[in-house]
């Protein structure tokens, strides 16, 4: 059983093709990456598999875990369903501020719970201890009583990653989830991501800008460009000058951490004929 | 960004049509025929001068028999029982009933929401006062009018703010529970509630200021409370006594103002 298949995924914004004929396998275990310029259609097609967006109306199917999201442009009857099987992480990390690290992580257990106990938030001394397992494997267990703003963005991004554990997900969708993180703190995040993904086999797919992170991390990569694949592999074979060939120009902001030093240019003099007036 | 549109300069009354230029006379025009009919003229002012001294006069000095001071005393009681009864009962209502409006408004039917605002805006604009004389003339006489008018004022103003407040919650963490799973109401009290609680709390606080002073002035009318004994008093020209009775109403609402302010500071 795959845990993600896609087959003939189209999405159309405004006129113009967000996703073109995607298609794709994904087996359990797998750690891939998905990498591709601004607006070449990573984040839809996350979107798509966690079913929040539905696709275009053509023939189409994603199916998770063998069962399917949506097919068709129409999201399944238990897509709800499905999606308590399915860990979303963000790229602004989506906790509750104003709550607990532990609240939190304890908000992964709503699905499982009787409806009345989570939403009042009854949660036992067993449930707690599954939050506390989680932050610890998380490396933040010593905050689980902070409010959830205080911490730093990776720490929050890493809580995030504990409300998945706690949900007991085996799919865990990661859309941009270092994008705004410093790279220590994006380091510390994909090293979480990785070790799930090896010692508890869950299946991770995860958006990324810089191709640097999916070399490293990453198994196996999927590159987008223009909502196509135009690769799908081991990530060692992505090299920069194959970047180069996919994306063109667009390839410096995925590969900026190798990029040749530019030469410095003297900056450009202003033309002082004509008045400028500044903000217009 | 091209030169040229940089160098020119925009023009300075850049959409002023005739019909723009003929509404702003005909504003300008209503501001002082308003002025000039009902503002006070310097004479009448002049005139009334001594009127007002004269008042004071006899308002002065105030009454402090003891048991005037003791009745008093009770009706002030009454007045913030008014106030805080008023707030409870209409805040009450309204949090369940906007929350559940707003976790149909995630993907509910508009023709509901819009009636269900409608009415609140209803509640809102009809002012306490009007409210108050209904209610006299359904109840009679008496603080459960002035109670009733509270709630219905209220409902009317927490009923906006919680909506907003709900509508304006971070849909972060919200789109965050739905991708995982959760149900409308798991997300209303996982996401949604956690969020707007400081706001909640805030407005509930600000509808119980708004009814302190309220419940001041709805005796005037009959609703019961400190405002019926000052109107009494000004019937029965007892001046004294109505001085005393302004003086307590304003220690009464700087207090009631104070406490809440400091509420607010602390669960914000």
């Amino acid at each position: 059983m795959t845990a993600i298949s896609v087959d003939n995924l189209c999405k159309t914004f405004r006129g113009r093709k967000a996703l073109n004929d995607v298609s794709l396998k994904i087996e359990p275990g797998e750690m891939v990456a998905l990498i591709g310029a601004s607006g070449s259609g990573k984040s839809t097609l996350i979107r798509h598999v966690a079913g929040l967006v539905t696709s275009d109306t053509g023939a189409s199917r994603i199916v998770v875990n063998g069962r399917i999201m949506q097919e068709n442009g129409r999201l399944s009857g238990n897509a709800q369903h499905l999606r308590r099987e399915i860990g979303v992480i963000f790229q602004q990390f989506n906790l509750v501020g104003r709550l607990s690290v532990m609240s939190n992580v304890l908000v992964g257990l709503l699905s499982r719970l009787p409806g009345w106990r989570g939403n009042l938030g009854l949660f036992g001394r067993d449930h707690k201890l599954t939050a506390m397992r989680a932050l610890t494997r998380v490396g933040i267990n010593e905050m689980a009583l902070q409010r959830a703003s205080t911490l730093s963005g990776g720490q929050q991004q890493r809580a995030a990653i504990a409300r998945t554990l706690v949900q007991g997900a085996q799919l865990i969708l990661a859309d941009e989830p270092i994008a705004s993180l410093d790279p220590a703190s994006a380091k510390r995040v994909m090293e979480t991501l990785s070790s799930i993904n090896e010692q508890d086999g869950i299946t991770v797919v995860v958006s990324l800008h810089q191709v640097e992170y999916a070399r490293r991390f990453c198994p196996r990569t999927i590159a987008l460009a223009d909502g196509k694949i135009a690769f799908d592999g081991p990530s060692e074979h992505l090299t920069t000058e194959f970047l180069r060939g996919i994306y063109g120009e667009a390839s410096e902001e995925l590969i900026l951490p190798d990029a040749p030093v530019r030469g410095t240019r003297p900056a450009p003099v202003p033309d002082l004929r004509e008045p400028v007036f500044a903000g217009a | 960004m091209s030169r040229s549109a940089t160098s020119a300069l925009p023009p300075r009354f850049s959409g002023l049509s005739a019909l723009r230029f003929a509404l702003l006379i005909a504003a300008a025009a209503l501001i002082i025929a308003a002025i000039s009919d009902v503002a006070p003229s310097p004479q009448r002012l002049i005139e009334g001068a001594p009127r007002m001294s004269r008042l004071i006069g006899r308002m002065l000095p105030p009454e402090t028999d003891l048991d005037f001071l003791l009745r008093m005393a009770g009706r002030l009681l009454e007045t913030i029982e008014i106030a805080l009864a008023g707030t409870v009962i209409g805040v009450l209502p309204s949090l369940p009933v906007t929350a559940w409006l707003a976790a149909r408004g995630l993907g509910g039917v508009p023709l509901v929401n819009l009636a269900a605002k409608a009415f609140i805006s209803f509640l809102r604009t009809v002012p306490d006062l009007v409210w108050a004389l209904i209610f006299i003339a359904s109840v009679g006489l008496g603080a459960i009018a002035g109670t009733m008018t509270i709630v219905v004022d209220t409902i009317g103003f927490c009923g906006r703010f919680f909506a907003e407040a709900f509508e304006d919650a971070d849909k972060a963490p919200q789109q965050a529970l739905s991708a995982i799973g959760a149900t409308r109401v798991s997300i209303m009290a996982g996401a949604v509630l956690p969020a707007v609680m400081p706001s909640l709390i805030n407005t509930s606080l600000f509808a119980f200021e708004k009814a302190v002073r309220s419940s001041v002035v709805l005796g005037l009318v009959g609703a019961g409370g400190i405002g019926q004994e000052l109107k009494v008093a000004f019937d029965l020209f007892q001046y004294r006594s109505a001085s005393t009775i302004i003086i307590a109403i304003f220690i009464f609402v700087f207090a009631m103002e104070f406490v809440t302010d400091r509420l607010r500071t602390r669960f914000s």
